[in-house]
């Protein structure tokens, strides 16, 4: 297969998987938003039910009560179960008391308990139908109403093998309170075959009112039985369990006996439970096996979002606070003046020609006594090497080379450096003239062994190149600081670093084997024994990319990169003597640069789950309260880096795109660092927009 | 400044093999059958969601009144009108056959016997009943005194041999329009079907329906 259709491919299974993944937490959403408390209905006057019985079917003139005589005849019903808590201790106090009931099962519940149903069934309990997620089906369309039932029913016929032919109404209660709409809707369930079960005494238990009131809402004065509602789920159901404790003796007392719902309106249970063949009964288990791995999906998720908003507050706050412990280092320092070692400057270049004019002026005229400027041509076609030969500047050395990688381009020049602190820069990058004077002053302890710049983004005009401004800042300037305060620092830019030869030397020069030769370089450094720091000061401007694409393929490589340096460099998680770097710097890079990354769409898919199917303003608050993390952090990070905060305002908009795109590119990295392909540097449009703002 | 012509040396890049990067296609090959894999699972988990959402249907009716036999072969749903002109058609076009056929054996040698005559005379009064909406034969009254008897249960007037078995109830129907189409006559005899045979096809109308609840 050719490399671009397998990457479509690539695309298509994840599009496949994240199709699965919403429709998934969808169906899960849909299956438990609606479940809601009970309510008893006002009777009216002349409600059009007014004066039917409680059971109604469908009859040749439309909806009819069938014709039953109660006496005294008594069916207890419970509604909104199964219930893990109550249900069972409701069921057992029934059967301690000899006492047939009738249970009207919410689907939803059905499906997440599916034991409980069977036990109910087992012990003899009748079974009707009470929807899905216990929905007003008089509010609902047809289709719904039919979705509801029908849902429903194949749950009990995946469970028990039935289909119920009662049906209790959520939000009903006695036929003088059903309202036009209410008996709308239940002509057209009747006409589906329903009988719609309605009350004569209801105990309004859901509201709790305490059991001396459910016993007297739910006990008949006279001799004449009925149907009895009283609740098993939706709460707290001590006092209907205790109502019943009570309710059974003393009617049993007064003569009444206790009977199910389908014998009290004359119905064979074979006609109230239909049994369902075998093609039902699989269609209902394949119904709960599809509901039950969307919970445990949502489940799981649920529980990395967890983790991942932990993670997220913790690095919050961990950057808050190394970030100031390293600011007030900084400012105890007290660099004197004359450290001036010489330097060597190596410019790595391979089609370089919109901006290596300016990066290279920028680099001779540098306030700085003793420096040679090597650009390494790499194999140019576009005259970069020409254009920088010709521009004649004093102490610029342009060595070339065929084309063989920015590594040995590095290499080539280091080799041919002439002193021993050597500064590796990008070719579109453009230094201040006091930034290498900055750079070098680590290096007065001989404990350092590389020094990282801080690259600034030159072309931040652009929405593009704001939002990299903010994650230059915040992101990569705030990490590192926690690096240099943890003493684990992973990454010297290319853009701007200086290292010492020797530490060089101990690393085995610049290695090929990675994309991100800088943080390979970088580990390779720290793991020998060198310490490797943070110099704030030294400022250089570099052109950001302009567009999605090309940022997308500096990410990726960047990305993909680091993923080949933490593993190739693995071995420090063990190694004695590179605890720093293995310990600390490694599980940080993982934890905060792929795993985080990988999980935060989590958090982009929970808020469309929340806002759907939970309370938005709740969600909001939740965004409302990383937004301000991010903000302040956002604010701290710029007042450390000198910077304008103003262009903060971009930020929340970076969770629109820029932060999928970054997800995207991480996704990508470790697909193909697990196929195992050969990934090549591949060239960013440059522009030469670079504006240097004074320090 | 200075413009140098330098080879390249062999450095660590040139001979550091790529991390990550497989010798064999085998890594790739298992990222292929696990995506293959997942994304199988995720087509067959929504098909499973589409089956496991499949309703069932109406449910069978049963009779209103109480003490009526639950009758779980009958729908409960009334037909459209529609469905009740097509069913009046079927019927009527039923009826005109067998009324052709009773003739046709009135008329045929050796014919005029007391049964064909009550056959033919049957089969004409077969007209008004024919058109009753099925749904009203859900509500079939039945001689509550009667009602304990096993023949009166099996749809008998009276005990096997003393009287015709009533016609037969419509077979278990899912839908209306089931419903409607199963509820037909048998299919008219042709004229080599002996007498005893022709007595089936005139066999009584069902009965009116039941009187509706008070």
């Amino acid at each position: 297969m050719s490399k671009a259709p397998r990457a479509v491919t690539r695309w298509v299974v994840l599009g496949l998987l994240l199709f699965t993944l919403l429709t998934l937490l969808a169906v899960q959403g849909l299956s438990t938003r609606t479940t809601g408390r009970s309510a008893t209905p006002v009777p009216g006057a002349g409600g059009p039910l007014a004066g039917d019985g409680p059971v109604l079917a469908w009859g040749p003139g439309g909806l009819q009560s069938r014709d039953m005589e109660p006496r005294r005849r008594i069916a207890l019903t419970f509604d909104d179960g199964p219930d893990p808590r109550w249900t069972p201790r409701i069921a057992a106090e029934l059967h301690r008391l000899h006492v047939p009931a009738t249970f009207f099962v919410v689907g939803s519940e059905v499906v997440r308990h599916p034991d409980l149903v069977r036990s109910l069934h087992r012990q003899g309990f009748e079974l009707g139908n009470h929807t899905f997620t216990h929905a007003d089906v008089s509010t609902l369309p047809g289709w719904e109403q039919r979705l509801q039932t029908g849902l429903t029913d194949n749950a009990l016929a995946g469970t028990v093998g039935i289909r119920p032919r009662l049906f209790r109404p959520p939000y009903s209660s006695v036929p003088g309170g059903v309202s036009a709409p209410q008996a709308h809707a239940y002509e057209r369930l009747a006409r589906g075959g329903y009988d719609i079960v309605l009350t004569d005494y209801d105990g309004e238990d859901w509201r709790r009112p305490g059991v001396d009131a459910i016993v007297a809402s739910a006990t008949p004065q006279g001799r004449r039985g009925g149907i009895v509602l009283l609740h098993d789920g939706g709460g707290d159901r001590s006092q209907t369990l205790a109502a019943v404790s009570r309710i059974v003796p003393a009617l049993r007392a007064r003569g009444f006996r206790f009977v199910t719902v389908s014998q009290l309106a004359g119905l064979p249970r074979s006609e109230a439970e239909v049994p369902v063949d075998r093609w039902g009964r699989d269609r209902g288990r394949i119904l709960i096996a599809t509901l039950a791995v969307a919970r445990w999906t949502t489940t799981i998720l649920a529980w990395l979002l967890i983790v991942v908003a932990l993670l997220f507050v913790a690095r919050v706050f961990l950057l808050l606070v190394l970030a100031r412990r390293h600011a007030k280092s900084v400012r105890s320092r007290d660099y004197e003046d004359g450290f001036t070692p010489p330097v060597s400057v190596i410019v790595p270049a391979f089609n370089e020609v919109v901006g290596i004019e300016r990066s290279v002026r920028s680099l001779a005229a540098s306030d700085y006594p003793e420096l040679e400027v090597i650009v390494v041509d790499d194999g140019s076609t576009d005259g970069t090497g020409d254009l920088v030969a010709g521009l004649d500047l004093p102490g610029v050395t342009v060595l070339r080379q065929p084309n063989s990688g920015k590594p040995a381009a590095l290499n080539h020049g280091i080799a041919e450096a002439s002193h021993d602190i050597v500064v590796m820069v990008d070719a579109d990058t453009v230094f201040e003239p006091r930034t290498l004077a900055h750079l070098v002053q680590p290096f007065r302890s001989p404990e350092v062994g590389g020094v990282s710049g801080n690259t600034k983004v030159g072309n931040r005009k652009r929405l593009l190149g704001r939002w990299q401004h903010i994650e230059y800042v915040m992101g990569f300037n705030l990490d590192r600081r926690l690096y240099d305060v943890l003493r684990c620092m992973p990454t010297v830019p290319g853009a701007i670093g200086a290292f010492r030869r020797e530490a060089l030397a101990d690393a085995g020069g610049v290695s090929g084997a990675t994309l991100a030769e800088d943080t390979d370089l970088t580990l390779a450094v720290g793991r020998a024994g060198w310490r490797v720091v943070y110099e704030e000061n030294a400022r250089a401007w570099t052109e950001a990319p302009a567009t999605l694409r090309g940022l997308w393929r500096q990410r990726y490589r960047w990305c993909y990169g680091t993923l080949q340096s933490v593993w190739k460099h693995r071995a420090a998680l063990w190694r004695p003597g590179e605890h720093a770097i293995g310990r600390r710097g490694l599980p940080y890079l993982v934890l905060f640069q792929i795993v985080l990354p990988l999980f935060a769409p989590l958090i982009d898919l929970f808020s469309i789950y929340g806002i759907v199917f939970l309370n938005p303003w709740a969600v909001l608050g939740f965004w409302c309260v990383f937004t301000s993390l991010q903000l302040l952090l956002g604010w701290y990070a710029f007042r450390l880096d000198g910077e304008s905060p103003r262009v903060l305002w971009a930020m929340p908009l970076q969770q629109l795109v820029y932060r999928q795109l970054m997800y995207l590119v991480v996704v990508e990295s470790v697909l193909t660092a697990i196929q195992g392909s050969r990934l090549h540097w591949r060239p960013i449009a440059r522009r030469g927009e670079i504006e240097v703002e004074p320090s | 400044m200075t413009t140098l012509e330098t080879k390249v040396e062999q450095t660590a890049s040139h001979v550091d093999e790529a991390v990550f990067v497989a010798r064999d296609g085998r890594r790739a090959r298992r990222l292929r059958n696990a995506a293959v894999l997942a994304g199988v699972l995720a087509i067959l988990w929504i098909v499973g969601l589409g089956v496991g959402m499949l309703g069932f249907g109406s449910l069978p009716g049963v009779a209103l009144v109480k003490g009526a036999r639950a009758d779980s072969r009958t729908p409960a749903p009334t037909p459209s009108l529609t469905a009740k002109a097509a069913t009046a058609r079927s019927l009527a076009a039923e009826a005109k056959a067998v009324r052709r056929i009773a003739a046709r054996i009135a008329s045929a040698p050796g014919a005029g016997t007391a049964t064909v005559r009550r056959a033919a005379a049957v089969s004409k009064a077969s007209h008004r009943p024919i058109v009753t909406p099925p749904a009203a034969a859900t509500q079939t009254p039945i001689n509550p005194a009667l009602r304990t008897r096993g023949w009166a249960r099996k749809g008998y007037q009276a005990p096997r041999g003393q009287l015709r078995k009533a016609a037969p109830p419509p077979p278990p129907a899912t839908s209306r329009g089931r419903q409607v189409g199963r509820t037909k006559l048998r299919p008219a005899p042709t004229p080599a079907v002996p007498p005893g045979q022709a007595k089936k096809v005139v066999e009584p109308p069902p009965p009116p329906p039941p009187p509706k609840k008070a």
